[in-house]
């Protein structure tokens, strides 16, 4: 495994979908992600948090080039990915894998386990040696955890946190750098969740590999993150050290994200503000105008209506918001704080 | 198991309740044995992982369980005073349509997709009340505005899909509440929907128990949701339940290793990136319950009469119960990490 650094990089990223409008109408676009940047490097991981529909698991493929983005670049280790030829193309996926929420709909149901895991050298031909699958197969089993006989089985045959370790050791044979893995435990018991997180942690320190971790559960993400970034409607609102974000969130969303995250003992821990957003996610095809957010901020002011927030550094972080200042110092009057 | 001393009339008691399927592979017992009450205005979380038994222990409360697999084979089910199991089916619907109501995870299934959410909620007026047609429909908007719909008695008129995630949740939460029943079942409320607009939810059925005065049931895999809400809590493993007491001693001094190992399983938000203690293992398949204590498998303090000697559920502190010969050790915290 070489140890080298190497960087994922997303710029001014777009992502639409073409959104039906009505019959005859002409056919209008979702952008699912607007503009986004982000940067993973090997050994780190960067935490994505963010409602359903934000556009973190469309980002995910995008990255993975299983959808073709509208506008702006991905880079990989100085390479351009997003426009590579076919050729490029495989030998970079190699680079980058994902790992899939669902451990029951991500595997052939038909096909056993060996075939899942060897499934990629099928296709990049000179990966692995032939003569070499079973033994590397077996390797790779023992790696995240699984006992080699379970090579022979089919995927219903296997728990729900087995299955997750399949996709983990499939994402693993193309011996990537970078694994994108998009809820990888919000299917898993509490139990289980725990041994697979242990297991990605083991397997960034010892393979230096590169984490974008997406979820919507903050406890996760938390533990499991070096930097954090906080997607809201097709954007990212607000990204940095995670112990930054997470200790003192300078987003109005960041904030009410994060205290309405159930803690599992909320008395052992200092009383927390408690912000309870009104309303829920706008549709992605029709975004409010100026700051994506603004409908559900307590903090909106009409300007927040006219200019949409750029990402800007603030206190040791970059934030989209017009009063990043005065929210990361608690917030005006109009945000609707209760103490629990 | 004798009502625990704190309260004093219990409203529902379930006693050693057995509860079998005919299923493909055989007949298993879903159920072994599960006993717990819930007193007036009590709030009652059940928690557990998937395949616990928790979902079928309320299906039998509500008499809902599949009338050609299932079979109920023993235990009681008393509510106030009454002994349901002894009843007819059909007073158990009655006693489910007026005195006990039920919110289920997902509110897409539990709506009819072809009647307006109005007519939905103004039925049970009109069948249970015997109300007019006007006051039926009156009532009903009044109970969409009291769940925190916008609009009421415009929105009274659309179809479950014209709703949000949130909002349908809202729909289901005012037709379960509009008899005014004494017990609200909970079965994973929340489960579906973003933490921001879980965060709503489970505030607007806390206030809605308190001014009713409503006792509640909450089932929930989530130990975060449970800390929010819950009085008492009782836990699940493998068709019975291993612990149950007030929130806070479970949740400070677990009694049952099992409960220790999930509380260990989350990730703090005060100590991120420190390895998790998962529990070992996976919860046993119905099919094939350990003899002995079911949990004996996974536990770091199972001796050799755990393998075969099934511990029952005893107080261990006022209040509180466990099922473990060895409840004490586990209570006072002698460190039995790394020993599995």
């Amino acid at each position: 495994m070489s140890t080298s650094e190497a960087r994922l990089e997303v710029r001014q990223l777009r992502v639409s979908y073409p959104a039906r409008g009505g019959l005859l109408r002409r056919a209008a676009e979702v952008h699912a992600v607007e503009r986004l940047s982000l940067t993973v490097t090997t050994g780190r991981t960067l935490g994505l948090v963010g409602e359903s529909g934000c556009g973190k698991s469309t980002l995910a493929r995008a990255i993975v080039g299983l959808r073709r983005p509208t506008g702006g670049e991905i880079w990989y280790a100085g390479e351009r990915v997003d426009d590579a030829d076919a050729a490029r193309r495989r030998r970079l996926t190699t680079q980058i894998q994902m790992v899939y929420q669902d451990p029951y709909s991500s595997l052939n149901p038909r096909k056993k386990v060996s075939f899942i895991v060897t499934e990629g050298w099928r296709v990049h031909r000179g990966q692995v040696p032939r003569d070499q699958w079973t033994d590397r197969t077996a390797e790779l089993l023992a790696r995240v955890g699984l006992a080699a006989e379970l090579a022979d089985r089919y995927p219903h045959q296997l728990s729900g946190g087995q299955r997750q370790r399949v996709g983990i050791a499939r994402a693993l044979a193309m011996s990537p750098r970078i694994l994108v893995c998009d809820e990888p435990v919000s299917a898993l018991d509490v139990s289980v969740q725990a041994q697979t997180l242990n297991l990605l942690a083991d397997l960034r320190a010892d393979l230096g590999l590169g984490y974008l971790f997406i979820a919507h559960d903050l406890s996760v993400v938390r533990h499991i993150s070096d930097d954090l970034a906080v997607m809201y409607l097709g954007r990212i609102v607000e990204t940095g050290p995670a112990a930054t974000v997470y200790g003192a969130p300078a987003h109005p969303y960041t904030r009410a994200l994060i205290s309405a995250a159930p803690v599992p003992r909320p008395w052992a821990a200092p009383p927390a503000e408690r912000i309870l957003l009104t309303g829920e996610v706008p549709s992605p095809a029709s975004p409010p105008s100026g700051c994506r957010f603004r409908t559900r901020c307590g903090l909106a002011q009409p300007r927040c209506a006219e200019v949409e927030p750029e990402l800007r550094p603030v206190a040791g972080r970059e934030v989209a918001c017009h009063y990043a200042e005065s929210s990361l110092a608690g917030g005006g009057p109009p945000v609707t704080a209760v103490t629990r | 198991m004798v009502a625990p001393p704190h309260a004093p009339h219990p409203l529902l008691t379930v006693d050693d309740l057995v509860v079998s399927f005919d299923g493909p592979l055989g007949t298993y017992r879903a159920l072994n044995g599960v006993s717990f009450s819930v007193g007036a205005g009590e709030t009652l979380a059940i928690l557990g992982e998937s395949g616990s038994g928790k979902s079928v222990t309320v299906r039998a409360v509500m008499a809902l369980l599949p009338r050609h697999s299932a079979t109920i084979e023993r235990g009681t089910i008393r509510y106030d005073g009454e002994e349901l199991s002894a009843l007819p089916v059909r007073r158990t619907r009655e006693l489910s349509a007026t005195e006990m109501a039920m919110v289920f995870q997902d509110s897409l299934t539990a709506l009819n997709p072809v009647v307006r959410v109005g007519q939905q909620i103004a039925e049970l007026f009109r069948v249970r009340q015997r109300t007019s047609r006007r006051e039926a429909w009156r009532r009903a908007v009044a109970g969409l505005e009291r769940v925190g719909i916008p609009n009421a008695a415009r929105r009274a008129h659309d179809y479950p899909h014209q709703f949000s995630g949130g909002m349908r949740q809202r729909v289901v939460i005012a037709m379960a509440l509009a008899l005014r029943p004494r017990l609200l079942i909970a079965d994973e409320p929340t489960t579906a929907l973003d933490v921001t607009v879980q965060a709503q939810i489970m505030d607007l059925l806390r206030e809605l128990r308190e001014a009713d005065g409503m006792a509640m049931i909450l089932i929930t895999h989530d130990l975060g949701v449970v800390a929010d809400v819950a009085d008492r809590v009782a836990v699940m493993y493998a068709g019975t339940v291993v612990e149950s007491g007030p929130l806070r001693t479970v949740y400070d001094a677990p009694a049952h290793p099992y409960t220790r190992g999930l509380m260990a399983s989350v990730p703090a938000p005060d100590r991120p990136g420190e390895r998790l203690t998962p529990i070992e293992g996976m919860p046993p398949s119905p099919l094939a319950t350990p003899a002995g204590c079911p949990f004996h498998p996974r536990c770091p303090v199972a001796r050799a009469d755990c393998r075969t000697d099934r511990p029952a559920l005893r107080v261990v502190a006022a209040g509180h119960e466990a099922a473990c010969h060895y409840a004490e050790e586990v209570m006072a915290g002698v460190d039995v990490r790394g020993a599995a």
